[in-house]
């Protein structure tokens, strides 16, 4: 397989049932991915999965062609959603820690990128810092294996607008300068929008839209008009509806029919009219 | 790696060097005390004859008043040291990265789980070993001072001498281990690794008799092998020609006692054909070797938790 | 509010009550074999003995081979339980809480801090003292059963004999566990909370010992120099030496030489250097229980301040 991180017929079941399942996709290189999908859709189970984490209980996964099996490979780096730190050391050795435990390790690329995000003490214990801070510990320490596939599991839920803002542009810019894929779960669609190419969107455990996000908006139109008309041609991925006028959320719709006004939707509506569908089947 | 290791296993291995030193510092003390007070009351001379009568009856009361409770200390904290270090340094080995999300860090960088395991496993195994080691020479030495001569089968006694009291730390630590990446939750690993490892010293201990061939020792009628070999249970009368008497002969002693008035009893039971008393034992002098059989059945027992850390780390997220 | 203590410590006071069960049925069988061993067996009439005659000698050594060292080992069970119900249900129970973060959950409803920390403990205290009411009930019954077979011929003021007997081991548990509630909730780590409950576990019930001879005058008692004053096994020995025959005392040295210089059988030549009696100054054994009373006061005591300790430190924790 190609592709910086691809999968073919990936699940996992758990004992509550299937988390991830089915799932096929083929990420290109350099490319920064958003992970969208409402809560509890498999988004941390996928990106554990890629991770060498958790074990899939069907189907492979492969990163730049080499299978990922039950190990991180050595190409990927990891940020867990519960940011997995030794809370009685300090930043320094915390660093120190994380570099005893790698082959390949650069302590530049983390003072570096921990001078980047301003105010990370290194004499602090980890225990102590602010959970914002504790987050960009965990990114700097990820980058610091120097990956060249970096899994962002929701790196920006902490963080204060200012400090994701730092964030993301420190993302782009390892991506500009090594060429890095990341993958990052966010449910901030906003911030999303500004630094992803790519969109995988996932529910229940499967995937909904996986492509390059221009491609994606140009293949959906948002098409408004009266409640009372017939549905136009095309697969209707959602539909809000009051007495009035119905907002129709559409894909792969050949032309826009009399009667209503349509538009290419932007990130945030098209991920909310999947987000809704989602909740429709759901209930 | 190392550096790492000793960083997060600071405090541990810290309380284990500071036992060491209290150890190191009172146990020399006690047992220069005791050799003092044994030679001052002359015990030497009590030992092995007239203890219940004559001037030995003091000696040996006012030295067993003072050390009596410090022997049996002693000897009780060995025999728990390595239960304790299971349960305090074994269980949460893995549990508490686990349970705290840690183990994530380690897993999803260069090194692989096998290695994660093994070198914490060293980290804390070897100085509990060497204290282990340490505290069983410190103790044995304390104890010979004060004549201590119960024979090597006693269960306080088999428990701390030869390669039991490192064995038993080797299986207490994998067991801790193992119950902590089973659980994945401190306290509850915690208990398990005490309560197995009590029930697994308890099981071993019962099956000592069951471990080596057993050696059939001819005694008098009424006579009791005082040598202190591990009796196996096996015990009845033979007659004249040396043959077992059959149980109901031996039911049939059982009236002649109640009968006879005591000082014929003897004769009574030589009527009834049985001339000598018989015991199936252990040796004093096999000892060592049913140490080494015991040590292997920990040693082996401990390489199977090992493994089982190991699949059971290779399973989990 | 009980509810909820009960429902955080579910895990552990089921086990509590799963243990009790299995240890309090071990007890009673044990109990019942052994009386079985007794009554079937020859030691039933050598049940009190002067002095053990030649006949009883062999199936008393028999008797004691296969019960002395158990009954020993229900002693120590009943002395290691208040040690293990600081560690697992004393240490953990404000420890966890402080160290998931989950008594903030606690502080910030309308429940006082101080009524959250009273029910929470009594959560675990209550069936913990109960349990071990129960089994130290089991054990001391199985003990007296054996009458002077057993551990207890060596009277009320044996190490293990003390300690696990009477009012002292509820004392000392209460003791523990409210040690060990404090502790926890000082370092707020659960691990550092156990490992510093054992290590005051053990020194406290060394000093439950040590301090035995610091609260009551003792009786002196003379003995002749052929056998010491009642023996060491049915009174607490304070002190024993020699004394004159106008009752001055001999120093230990002075006792050595002597020993050293009369090497032959029989006392006349220690009655020549002077020696008239043995003494030792003791606590008769009718008088154990106001020792436990003391001890056990002393225990109770300790643990109401480490309640205050404790709500003291809750009180400042965030």
């Amino acid at each position: 397989m190609d592709g910086a991180l691809s999968c073919s017929g990936l699940g996992k079941k758990f004992r509550r049932g299937w988390a991830v399942r089915d799932c096929s996709f083929e990420l290109p290189e350099g490319k920064v991915v958003a992970l969208v999908g409402p809560n509890g859709a498999g988004k941390s189970t996928l990106l554990g999965m890629a991770a060498g984490l958790i074990r899939p209980t069907e189907g492979e996964l492969w990163v730049h062609g080499t299978p990922v099996r039950n190990r991180t490979h050595p190409d990927v780096a990891f940020l867990a959603q519960s940011r997995p730190l030794y809370r009685d050391f300090t930043v320094r050795e915390q660093i120190k820690a994380a570099r005893a435990m790698n082959d390949r390790w650069s302590d530049e690329r983390v003072t570096e990128i921990l001078d980047l995000l301003a105010g990370v003490d290194p004499k602090a214990k980890v225990g102590e810092l602010s959970a914002g801070a504790r987050s960009q510990l965990a990114i700097a320490l990820a980058l610091g294996r120097l990956p060249k596939v970096l899994l962002l599991d929701e790196p920006l839920s902490d963080l204060d607008p200012l400090a994701r803002d730092e964030t993301l542009r420190l993302v782009m810019t390892e991506v500009a300068d090594r060429g890095t894929t990341v993958v990052m779960s966010s449910h901030l669609l906003g911030d999303l929008r500004e630094v992803c190419d790519h969109l995988l969107l996932i529910d229940k455990g499967h995937v909904q839209v996986d492509g390059d996000i221009e491609d994606v908006l140009a293949e959906h139109r948002i098409l408004v008009g009266p409640a009372d008309s017939p549905e136009p041609e095309g697969t209707l991925v959602s539909a809000t509806r009051t007495e009035r006028q119905a907002t129709l959320l559409m894909r792969d719709t050949v032309s826009v029919p009399d009667g209503w006004a349509g538009t290419e939707p932007d990130l945030e509506s098209l991920v909310m009219g999947y987000l809704r569908a989602a909740r429709g089947r759901r209930d | 790696m190392f550096w790492l290791m000793w960083r997060r296993y600071r405090p541990q291995l810290i309380v284990l060097a500071s036992l060491l030193v209290l150890g190191g510092l009172v146990l020399p003390l006690l047992t220069s005390l005791v050799a003092e007070d044994f030679r001052t009351l002359h015990l030497d001379q009590c030992a092995g004859q007239a203890q219940y009568i004559g001037p030995c009856v003091q000696r040996v009361q006012a030295f067993s008043a003072t050390w009596n409770f410090w022997l049996e200390a002693a000897r009780i904290g060995l025999l728990t040291l390595p239960v304790l270090l299971g349960m305090f340094l074994g269980a949460p080995l893995v549990a508490r990265e686990l349970e705290q999300g840690t183990h994530v860090l380690g897993f999803t960088q260069s090194i692989s789980r096998t290695r994660w395991l093994l070198t914490r496993l060293a980290v804390i195994l070897l100085p509990s070993l060497l204290l282990t080691v340490a505290a069983q020479w410190l103790v044995l030495r304390f104890l010979l001072a004060a004549g201590d001569d119960r024979g090597p089968y006693y269960w306080t006694r088999f428990g701390i001498s030869d390669l039991a009291p490192a064995s038993y730390t080797l299986f207490a630590i994998l067991l801790g281990t193992f119950a902590g990446a089973l659980l994945r939750r401190t306290l509850p690993a915690m208990v398990v690794s005490l309560t197995a490892t009590v029930a697994a010293r308890v099981t071993l201990d019962a099956l000592h008799p069951f471990l080596l061939p057993r050696r059939r020792l001819v005694t008098e009628l009424g006579g009791w092998p005082a040598d202190g070999s591990l009796m196996t249970g096996v015990r009845g009368y033979l007659d004249a020609q040396g043959q077992v008497l059959p149980q109901e002969a031996v039911t049939a002693l059982h009236d002649c006692r109640q009968a006879a008035p005591s000082t014929d009893q003897w004769a009574c039971w030589h009527e009834h054909g049985a001339v000598h008393g018989f015991v199936d034992v252990i040796p004093v002098a096999e000892a060592g070797t049913l140490h080494l059989v015991e040590a292997s059945i920990f040693a082996g027992l401990a390489v199977l938790l090992f493994l089982g850390t190991i699949g059971l780390l290779r399973r989990k997220v | 509010m009980i509810w909820v203590a009960w429902r955080q410590q579910r895990a552990q006071l089921i086990t509590l009550a799963v243990v009790s069960l299995v240890v309090g049925t071990a007890l009673a069988m044990l109990h019942w074999l052994m009386l079985d061993d007794l009554h079937s067996a020859e030691p039933a009439g050598c049940w009190i003995q002067q002095g053990i005659s030649a006949d009883c000698r062999k199936p008393v050594a028999e008797f004691q081979n296969r019960w002395f060292d158990l009954m020993k080992v229900g002693q120590v069970g009943i002395i290691a339980l208040p040690g293990l119900i600081g560690l697992f249900l004393g240490a953990p129970m404000f420890a966890r809480d402080l160290e998931q973060g989950t008594h903030v959950l606690a502080f910030t409803q309308s429940v006082g801090r101080a009524r959250w920390m009273v029910t929470k403990l009594l959560v675990g205290l209550v069936p913990a003292l109960s349990m071990l009411l129960v089994l130290q009930w089991l054990v001391s019954r199985w003990l007296v059963s054996a009458r002077d077979l057993g551990p207890l011929i060596t009277g009320p003021y044996e190490p293990l004999t003390f300690v696990s007997a009477n009012v002292t081991p509820l004392a000392f548990t209460l003791f523990v566990f409210c040690l060990g509630a404090f502790l926890g909730a000082l370092t707020r780590r659960t691990l550092s909370g156990m490992t510093i409950t054992l290590g005051v576990f053990v020194a406290g019930w060394a000093a439950l010992l040590s301090m035995r001879t610091v609260w009551f005058p003792p009786v002196r008692v003379l003995s002749d120099l052929d056998y010491s004053p009642s023996g060491p096994e049915v009174v607490l020995s304070y002190r024993t030496g020699y004394v004159g025959a106008q009752g001055q005392e001999f120093g230990r040295d002075q006792v050595n030489a002597i020993m050293r210089a009369c090497d032959q059988p029989g006392y006349d030549c220690w009655r020549g250097h002077g020696l008239a009696h043995q003494f030792a100054d003791v606590l008769p054994a009718a008088d154990a229980w106001k020792l436990h009373l003391v001890e056990g006061s002393v225990c109770v005591a300790l643990a109401a301040a480490l309640v205050i300790g404790t709500f003291w430190v809750l009180r400042g924790r965030v």
